[in-house]
């Protein structure tokens, strides 16, 4: 009886409420709840689950004197259950009633103020609703509130690169993981925590949610958690693509150290899709469209006002933004003492961090001959001035303790990069590419951290060798940690090696070649500096021209390459070539013994002089080897008997293969345990990282690799000596590189991605 | 007897016809006086070629093969060692080297020996008596590369271990190989670990390759009293 009547008395209500509602959406062509948007037509709406209306009854109850109300929610639960017979909600519905009126003042307030938005009317109406719809704990007033997100946004990505987890802007999975929809600005590590204050604070803050605001620290996490959706709700667009992609990553939810990296503006476009995992009605997703070039600073700068105070304090307004767009991974399992990103340090446990990037930056001569790979690119982003900018801004923000560069033009290394580099702390060594190359690699190391004990420049073209024809060169450099105590801790050397080598992708043969060179010489430093009783620890990177897993790659993590009749393009796998009818293919030898390598990537032995015994004729197995086939050797000896089956071999040079491929042969391998610092896909989802990316395509093909111990070391003491690795940069997906026009662009300077990352030397 | 090696020319997998004799694969038998005679004296002293890269010593390859059919303690050793020729130089090594089967490729129950010129591969020699051999026992298809890697170490003067080197063997075996390094003082262990270390460094062996040494005092006492039980007569 007293349903219907309810019902009789406030049906004609509710429609005329749902007629108002409509007529002022109409006039107000904005976005509701965050989830629709005018500009493209498209509009839907996000209906509350039952928790949430749980809590809007509770606010609703509590006769609350916020200014909004849950407008458009109510209308569209009322018409998706047709007859409403709850209470608390009918109650509602006639605050909403009542409260019109006062809809109408705020607006007017709103509009009044002075907020810098570009469309500070409808941003601000849309506010107003989904302040509402969710736990009404907007502010929308002050400048400082605007200061203190783009504080958290730094705070999580940028400024405080080692912060743990991924961050505010970043935290995809651990986002997705979460039963609310509702994004928290920090690391996984606390989200369950915040996740259950906003449930609590949503009912206890309620009725002072438009107030000017509580100053707690979890209710800014709060309201920090917000502000995406406002600012994804005013960028929208009926761009549908993205936010499917994103919305897609969903399921690969994961918490902690895979903190899958996104932009801001991509995480926002992500909040908004996940967001309709909670609407009753399933609205098509509109989609978001990413701001291009210049548009990408004014989404994160945009003068929206936020709500509450923030947990994180301000940051300077000239900080730079680039540096978010990828984030830092901790991957120390044990909590490390030293924090610091940006200097290696000491602490009194006898370990000693330091962080080392691997960079190819694309050399401007390369860049000029093959335009065509660049032609997605604006004239700006390709002029060198502006590129080198941005290298070297981005070698100040993150200020690695070494740094190996590929692809560095001479000229302007000597004029421009050198100088710099100098005055930022460092010394570097150059080595150019031979013949009439004008780029090369550079390992520069700082100075406060490191001395040189040896280095060698190498070159990989070898005249009287045809397979090493090539240009490509190599450092290796011998390193020594220098301790801020003085004598008492003498760290191990480390043996630094940066190579870039040949790119041509149906060259295998020459790629090993290159690399067995690069093996052997790290070998030749690693014995020598046995020989004086002292181990070293090895980091190998660079372009490597291969991709994951392929059989270059493989060589390297495994130690070992089976490779007969591997198919040359087979082994950077940077093309698929299998289509060809023909493939050259690899046989024994990979490589002349001329080269002085052997099987195993070392040089042959050749004996110290200490160990030389005066007077004797020694020949090592290379040098006899070379002989082999010399004429004087073919002639058969006059005196050898001929007995079948035993002396009626006949010596054939061409052969190519003395002997059949068994066994241990046509294999090569070397003698260090060397893991990749990153993984082929991005940390807890199937998607692949790239580090370069042009317009003929995307791969990871650049590395760190770095020597490990062969049991796994879960701590540092003295028997486990060695390198931990504590962190790296996130890489990014060739999706996210094309939404940020792919590379380079004016975030990212070169047509690869820095590599870096975080080591402990124990 | 060339029919034989020809029926046998493809098989690698070493001496199936009998190898139920010697208590030792792989090792020498005792040599008889006379065949020092017949395996010296037709010698002339080989030298480096013009131009050629003479070698530290001179070096001379041996063959032996048991023949097949016969009790391995009825033949001599003497009766089944050849001489294959004399070396003084890396070119001339080379010339002889090329012209030989790969030990892998040997069939039956045969042997090569490479020892410095003057030194018979034999136990009874004046520089083996007191001496012995490192023992590096493979499995089927190492061979090859593992004897040429090692006696190009021999050769390349690889082991710094000034005269002691007397010579290297491989023996081809039913279902193993053996290569094996003699040198002069059993009981010099800094040598011995010397070649030890070397040999596992130039041969690149895997890593659990068990090597063994033995001493030729040993090795005949183990050939006489195997003889001894199974032979009373004490006949080779």
């Amino acid at each position: 009886m007293i349903g219907s009547l309810i019902y009789y008395g406030l049906y004609p209500l509710t429609q005329l409420f749902i007629r108002l509602s409509e007529s002022w959406w109409k006039r107000h062509p904005v976005i509701i709840h965050g989830k629709a948007v005018c500009d493209g037509g498209a509009r839907s709406c996000r209906r509350l689950n039952e928790q949430e209306a749980a809590l809007l009854d509770e606010w609703c109850n509590a006769g609350t004197e916020a200014s909004e109300t849950p407008t458009c929610t109510q209308r569209e639960r009322r018409e998706a259950e047709g007859l409403v017979e709850s209470r608390s909600l009918l109650e509602i519905t006639e605050v909403v009633v009542e409260q019109k009126s006062e809809l109408e003042e705020d607006k007017e307030k709103i509009h009044s103020a002075d907020l810098m938005n570009p469309n500070p009317e409808s941003v601000m109406e849309w506010a107003k609703i989904q302040t509402a719809a969710d736990e009404s704990k907007w502010k929308f007033s002050s400048e400082e509130e605007r200061q203190r997100f783009q504080g958290m946004v730094t705070e999580a990505g940028g400024v405080c690169p080692f912060m743990p987890a991924g961050g505010f802007s970043c935290h995809l999975g651990s986002y997705k993981a979460a039963p609310s929809s509702t994004l928290t600005h920090a690391g996984s590590d606390n989200h369950d925590l915040l996740k259950s204050l906003q449930e609590s604070q949503a009912c206890a803050n309620g009725n002072e949610s438009f107030e000017p605001t509580a100053d707690g620290a979890e209710e800014s996490e709060i309201d920090g958690s917000k502000v995406p959706v406002q600012l994804t709700s005013a960028r929208f667009t009926t761009d549908d693509v993205y936010a499917d992609d994103l919305f897609s990553r969903g399921s690969e939810a994961q918490a902690s150290n895979g903190s899958l990296v996104y932009d801001l503006s991509a995480l926002l476009a992500d909040n908004h899709a996940l967001s309709f995992n909670h609407t009753w009605l399933q609205p098509a997703p509109t989609g978001w469209h990413f701001p291009m070039g210049p548009g990408l600073s004014e989404v994160v700068y945009h003068p929206l006002q936020f709500p509450g105070t923030s947990y994180y304090q301000g940051f300077p307004e000239n900080t730079n933004f680039e540096v978010m767009w990828r984030v830092w991974e901790d991957l120390g399992k044990t909590s490390s003492p030293c924090i610091s990103p940006h200097t290696a340090c000491v602490d009194p446990g006898s370990k000693f961090d330091f962080t080392i990037m691997s960079y190819n930056i694309l050399a401007q001569d390369l860049l000029e001959a093959n335009s065509e790979l660049y032609a997605h690119c604006s004239e700006d982003v390709l002029a060198w001035e502006n590129r080198l900018q941005n290298i070297l801004k981005e070698l100040q923000t993150w200020e690695p303790d070494i740094i190996c560069l590929q692809e560095v033009q001479e000229n302007h290394f000597q004029e421009q990069m050198y100088p710099a580099l100098i005055e930022m702390g460092y010394d570097c060594v150059y080595k150019r590419r031979t013949g009439n190359k004008t780029d090369g690699c550079a390992v520069c190391y700082n100075t406060k951290c490191f001395t040189q004990l040896s280095v060698r420049l190498l070159e990989f073209q070898r005249h009287e060798c045809e397979l090493l024809d090539r240009d490509n060169v190599g450092i290796v450099l011998l390193l020594q940690p220098t301790t801020v105590h003085g004598d008492d801790i003498t760290f191990r050397p480390i043996c630094v090696a940066n190579t870039h080598l040949l790119f041509n992708p149906r060259r295998g043969d020459v790629k090993l070649a290159q690399l067995a060179i690069m093996l052997a010489e790290i070998d030749s430093m690693v014995r020598q500096c046995k020989v004086k009783g002292r181990e070293c620890e090895i980091i190998l990177c660079g372009d490597f021209n291969s991709l994951p897993n392929m059989p270059l790659y493989q060589l390297i993590v495994t130690g070992q390459l089976y490779y007969h009749g591997l198919p040359n393009w087979m082994v950077s796998g940077q093309e698929d070539l299998s289509y060809k009818t023909h493939h050259r293919r690899l046989y024994a030898p990979l490589w002349p013994s001329s080269l002085g390598i052997s099987d195993n990537c070392r040089y042959y032995d050749i004996f110290e002089p200490e160990g030389k015994e005066s007077g004797k004729l020694q020949y090592n197995h290379d040098f006899l080897q070379q002989l082999r086939y010399c004429p004087a050797a073919c002639v058969r000896p006059p005196d050898l008997e001929l007995i079948p089956g035993v002396t009626d071999n006949t010596p054939t040079p061409e052969e190519t293969q003395p002997f059949p491929p068994r066994h241990f042969r046509n294999t090569i391998c070397h003698g260090f345990n060397l893991s990749s610092v990153y993984s082929q896909n991005i940390s807890g989802t199937e998607c692949c990282a790239v580090t370069t990316l042009h317009s003929h395509g995307a791969a990871m093909v650049d590395y760190i690799f770095y020597s490990t111990r062969r049991e796994h070391t879960t701590g540092c003491d003295d028997k486990e000596k060695g390198l931990k690795l504590l962190g790296r940069l996130a890489l990014l997906s060739e999706a996210d590189l094309w939404l940020l026009n792919g590379l380079p662009n004016e975030i990212f300077p070169s047509d690869h991605l820095s590599l870096l990352a975080k080591f402990q030397l124990c | 007897m060339n029919n034989k090696f020809d029926a046998l020319k493809d098989d690698d997998s070493g001496d199936h016809d009998q190898d139920n004799g010697s208590p030792k694969d792989g090792e020498k038998e005792r040599n008889e006086d006379e065949e020092k005679d017949q395996n010296t004296t037709r010698r002339k002293a080989v030298v480096p070629g013009a131009g050629e890269h003479p070698l530290q010593y001179n070096y001379t390859f041996w063959y032996s093969r048991r023949t097949p059919g016969r009790p391995a303690s009825t033949q001599s050793y003497e009766q089944n060692i050849k001489q294959i020729g004399s070396f003084a130089s890396v070119e001339q090594f080379w010339r002889f080297y090329s012209h030989m089967i790969r030990p892998g490729d040997l069939t039956g129950h045969s042997d090569f020996h490479l020892f410095k010129e003057g030194i018979k591969p034999m136990w009874e020699d004046d520089a083996n008596k007191s001496g012995g051999k490192w023992i590096i026992r493979l499995r089927k298809g190492l061979a090859s590369r593992c004897w040429e890697n090692l006696i190009l170490a021999m050769l390349g003067e690889q082991f710094m271990v000034g005269e002691e080197i007397c010579g290297a063997v491989v023996s081809v075996r039913f279902q193993e190989d053996i290569i094996s390094i003699w040198n002069k003082t059993a009981s010099d262990q800094a040598t011995t670990a010397r070649i030890r270390d070397t040999l596992r460094r130039v041969l690149n062996l895997p890593p659990n390759t068990i090597m063994e040494y033995k001493t030729h005092t040993d090795s005949i006492k183990a050939w006489e009293d195997f003889h001894g039980l199974v032979n009373a007569s004490g006949g080779r």
